[in-house]
């Protein structure tokens, strides 16, 4: 798009007329340099437990993914985000085998994902996001028949969960309500001694309580070297989960990486009032997005900075009498909107 | 109580809503198997004395649990024969009818949250069983019309043929109050509906047995309701009061289903819900014993049905035998049409218990489509499942479930029969026909998984070979079907008792090689496809 005002953002002014929308829209994703952060780490294949390259799927005329490049090293917890129709459930459903890739390379666990399906799903255990049981089978036995069928549990395992998340394993699955149904999925993929565990949005229909008890059999697992990749729209649950985030748009992956790397390469959120006004603050100082509201108590001040320019603005507002001063990194959620608002085509 | 019943109306005007398909299906339905069916008895069974013939059959035990009591055998007229013989069948479908529909307006919609919704606003707590009720009236006073309608297009009386639809209507209110109150009972609506169907079991079986016990019923076929609809009657000699019990029984169900209805919470049942096993048990642990659980009740019905059908043409060997040269041209044709009547006969039972089979086969393949439409197919294949093994698990436990059915029924039929009357080596002889039967079975199975695996979402398609060996099969030798198109039906080329057990080998060992060779392009084509998510 050579039309677009690519780094208007990057010298903004006081009267920056946009709408916050557009003006969002046109945001170079809020990264400085405008690169994204695509590697992980520049890895060996053989620490991957996912590893897409251009991978292309469209089903009839829609083409859902747009040459996804999605690297998971292993050992760690990588969350998966996208806002529906993005292209998430298929990017799993491919590197589950299940779906066959038009173009690229798909591995998972150093083997082929559609062609040695069976090897990988050896190691690994899946959670749908739309979890169906067999209606007329108990919890108890849909858990017993899928963790026989993935050749074994971790001794204990089964029991010791279906206590952690109060499941009553002798009812029939017909009568489970969405949440029971995920609970058993749940309880059968945690319970296995996979190497990789892929959860489609398993927190759904849980309860905050059983979140909770989720995140914690989650983090143990990954202290004994397992892999997991999470796809959800609970973004604070990604925060409080996981290592890497891989955020997908529209079948592309626009931004990958560890999630304290990512802020570190996003501006931060100032929140200033001050007694004098800040007539004197200019786009020199590396301030974006600058607004100024007149207050009872003095002007108030918001503003995003690079992390690096953060140093050079604090001589300019020693001279406004501060009175409260607030600096916060990007949130997940702020990263995620960026993508969320950006218009079509736009990376 | 009338406040109970606030909304009544509107719940009416939705469920005529929800069923405004479904109800003229049934009705239609119905009207074309009574007044078709009887239209084709009528032309098959045109003279006095041919009808004498199926007089006496329909006499025989088995004639009589398959069909009525027997009023009027000595003078078998159209609607004689109609009574005796159509009542069973439509009172079991219209029962079944009744029992869902009363089911699902309550129960089901019930536990579907949608009867919380509509009784947070206001909906009294009587409105939804008030409205299937009315909605039951609606339904039974239909069937009545339609039944006595097909009666009068065969040119039968019309007072007795207001009987007779009467009669069928009554049924639907009573089986609907049946509906009603074991929808109190169980919190399931599949529970419940499984109550109401061995409610209707324990009628039909009572009914069959009293009726054999004497001729025109015993004391203990009146405990039946369905007896009650029998006993009017009608085209014989009609009286009505029978249908008084029909009434009081309706409405005594139908109010005692309303009291429980205010005793209990929303969504609870009077019967304790049982609670499964919390483990699995040792078979289950791949996908064939999977595909045998999961099959396990409709297997065990199929089975029984055809042992009840193996159990009725093997009683009814020897009234064949010696009423064979009465019998109507066409109905000797169906049966070869050869000297040797008994065989021939045992010929037609085998084919018809094979079509059996081929139909459970079918269905039992086809679940493929249904695992994969509701994502379970996803969850197995995720595990280390491959997709050849749950395709041929499939393939193998349609093949072996039938052959098994088939098998057991074709004992049971050479076991009635050689209790009853001599044929010489009747053991031997069936079991060979059941092994040249098999080649089908494997063709007809891979024929399905075939279509599962090419195009999921056409795998109805796969009945269509089945209804083409079904109508070649049963409708062939009436229809004077050409030889080549005949041929291309592997039922065709089976061993028959009555042409000394002769099977047509090459034809056979065509069959089997056509069923291999489907199913290794079903499994080449599985293999490649991809297996999408809803």
């Amino acid at each position: 798009m050579p039309s677009h005002p690519r780094h208007r953002a990057a010298t903004p002014s006081l009267d920056d007329a946009a709408p916050p929308g557009e003006r969002a829209g046109r945001d170079e994703c809020g990264i400085v340099g405008g690169e994204k952060s695509r590697a992980v780490e520049p890895a060996d294949p053989a620490d991957l437990a996912v590893d897409l390259r251009g991978v292309h799927k469209s089903f009839g005329k829609a083409h859902v993914l747009n040459g996804v490049e999605l690297q998971i090293p292993r050992g760690v917890i990588a969350g998966f985000l996208g806002p529906n129709g993005s292209g998430k459930s298929t990017t799993i459903r491919i590197l589950l085998g299940l779906l066959r890739a038009d173009s690229g390379t798909a591995t998972v666990l150093g083997r082929e994902a559609w062609g040695d399906a069976v090897g990988a799903h050896r190691h690994l255990a899946y959670v749908p996001g739309d979890v169906n049981l067999w209606p007329g089978l108990t919890g108890g036995e849909c858990i017993d028949l899928l963790c026989r069928m993935r050749g074994g549990t971790r001794q204990g395992a089964v029991a010791e969960l279906t206590e952690r998340f109060q499941l009553d394993p002798r009812k029939k699955s017909r009568a489970y309500s969405k949440g029971n149904r995920q609970k058993v999925a749940l309880v059968a993929a945690l319970a296995s001694d996979a190497e990789l565990l892929v959860l489609d949005e398993p927190t759904s229909g849980l309860d905050p309580l059983m979140e909770r008890e989720f995140q914690e059999v989650v983090r143990r697992r990954r202290t004994d070297g397992v892999s997991v990749l999470l796809s959800s729209h609970i973004l604070s649950e990604v925060e409080q989960l996981c290592d890497t985030v891989a955020i997908i748009r529209e079948g592309t992956v626009v931004e990958q990486g560890r999630l304290e790397e990512m802020r570190h390469l996003t501006r931060v959120t100032i929140d200033v009032i001050t007694a004098h006004d800040p007539a004197l603050l200019s786009d020199a100082m590396g301030l974006h997005h600058l607004q100024v509201h007149e207050m009872a108590e003095g002007f108030h001040i918001t503003g995003q900075v690079e992390p690096a320019a953060l140093q050079d603005l604090l001589p300019g507002l020693h001279g406004l009498h501060v009175r409260q001063l607030h600096v916060a990194p990007a949130s997940l959620e702020e990263l995620f909107m960026r993508h969320y608002r950006a218009e079509p085509g736009a990376s | 109580m009338t406040r109970e019943l606030h909304g009544t109306a509107t719940l009416l005007r939705l469920a005529l809503k929800r069923d405004r398909v479904r109800l003229p299906v049934w009705l239609v339905a119905v009207g074309l198997l009574l007044a078709g069916g009887g239209q084709e008895l009528a032309q098959v069974f045109s003279s006095p004395e041919e009808r004498q013939v199926r007089a006496t059959i329909m006499g025989q035990p088995s004639g009589i649990f398959m069909g009525g009591p027997g009023y009027g055998l000595d003078d078998y007229t159209v609607g004689a024969m109609m009574a005796n013989e159509y009542t069973l069948f439509i009172v079991v479908a219209v029962a079944i009818m009744a029992l869902q529909m009363a089911v699902r307006h309550t129960r089901g919609e019930e536990s579907a949250g949608r009867i919380e919704l509509l009784r947070s606003t206001r909906v009294g707590r009587h409105a939804a069983p008030a409205a299937t009720t009315l909605m039951l009236i609606i339904t039974a006073t239909l069937i009545m019309l339609v039944c006595a309608g097909s009666m009068l297009t065969l040119d039968l009386p019309v007072r007795d043929s207001v009987a007779y639809g009467a009669g069928i209507g009554l049924q639907v209110l009573v089986f609907g109050a049946v509906g009603l109150l074991c929808a109190q009972l169980s919190t399931t609506p599949r529970g419940a509906m499984g109550l109401g169907l061995a409610v209707l079991g324990a009628a039909v079986v009572v009914r069959g047995i009293g009726d054999i016990m004497e001729l025109h019923g015993s004391s203990l076929s009146w405990f039946s309701p369905i007896a009650w609809t029998m006993q009017t009657r009608a085209f014989v000699e009609l009286r009505w009061w029978p249908l008084l019990p029909a009434a009081g029984l309706s409405l005594v169900l139908t109010l005692v289903a309303m009291a429980l209805q205010s005793r209990r919470d929303l969504d609870a049942g009077l019967l304790p819900q049982r609670s499964g096993r919390a483990h699995a048990a040792g078979y289950l642990r791949g996908p064939l014993g999977l595909g045998l659980r999961l099959t396990r009740t409709s297997n065990l019905t199929w089975l029984i049905a055809l042992i009840l059908l193996a159990v009725t043409y093997g009683t009814l060997a020897p009234s064949m035998r010696d009423s064979f040269g009465d019998l109507p041209p066409s109905y000797q044709a169906l049966m070869g049409g050869s000297e040797r009547a008994v065989q021939g006969y045992l010929d037609l039972a085998m084919t018809t218990l094979a079509c059996g089979a081929a139909a459970l086969a079918v269905a039992l393949a086809s679940r493929l489509h249904g695992e994969e439409t509701e994502t379970r197919t996803e969850q197995v294949l995720s595990l280390p499942v491959a997709r050849i093994r749950w395709l041929l698990s499939w393939w193998a436990l349609a093949l072996v479930v039938s052959a098994t059915v088939l098998f057991l029924s074709t004992l049971v039929l050479a076991a009635t029969t050689d209790a009853v009357i001599t044929v010489d080596s009747v053991y031997s002889d069936l079991l060979l026909t059941w092994a040249t039967y098999l080649p089908s079975l494997a063709l007809l199975t891979s024929i399905a998984v075939l279509v599962y695996a090419l195009a999921p979402r056409l795998t109805a398609l796969a009945w269509v070979p089945v209804i083409f060996v079904l109508v070649v099969a049963i409708l062939g030798p009436l229809l004077n079907v050409p030889s080549w198109l005949a041929d291309l039906s592997p039922f065709h080329h089976v061993a028959r008792l009555a042409n000394d057990s002769a099977a047509d080998a090459a034809a056979l060992t065509w069959v089997t090689t056509a069923a291999v060779l489907a199913v290794a392009l079903a499994l080449a084509a599985f293999r490649r496809r991809d297996v999408p998510g809803r």
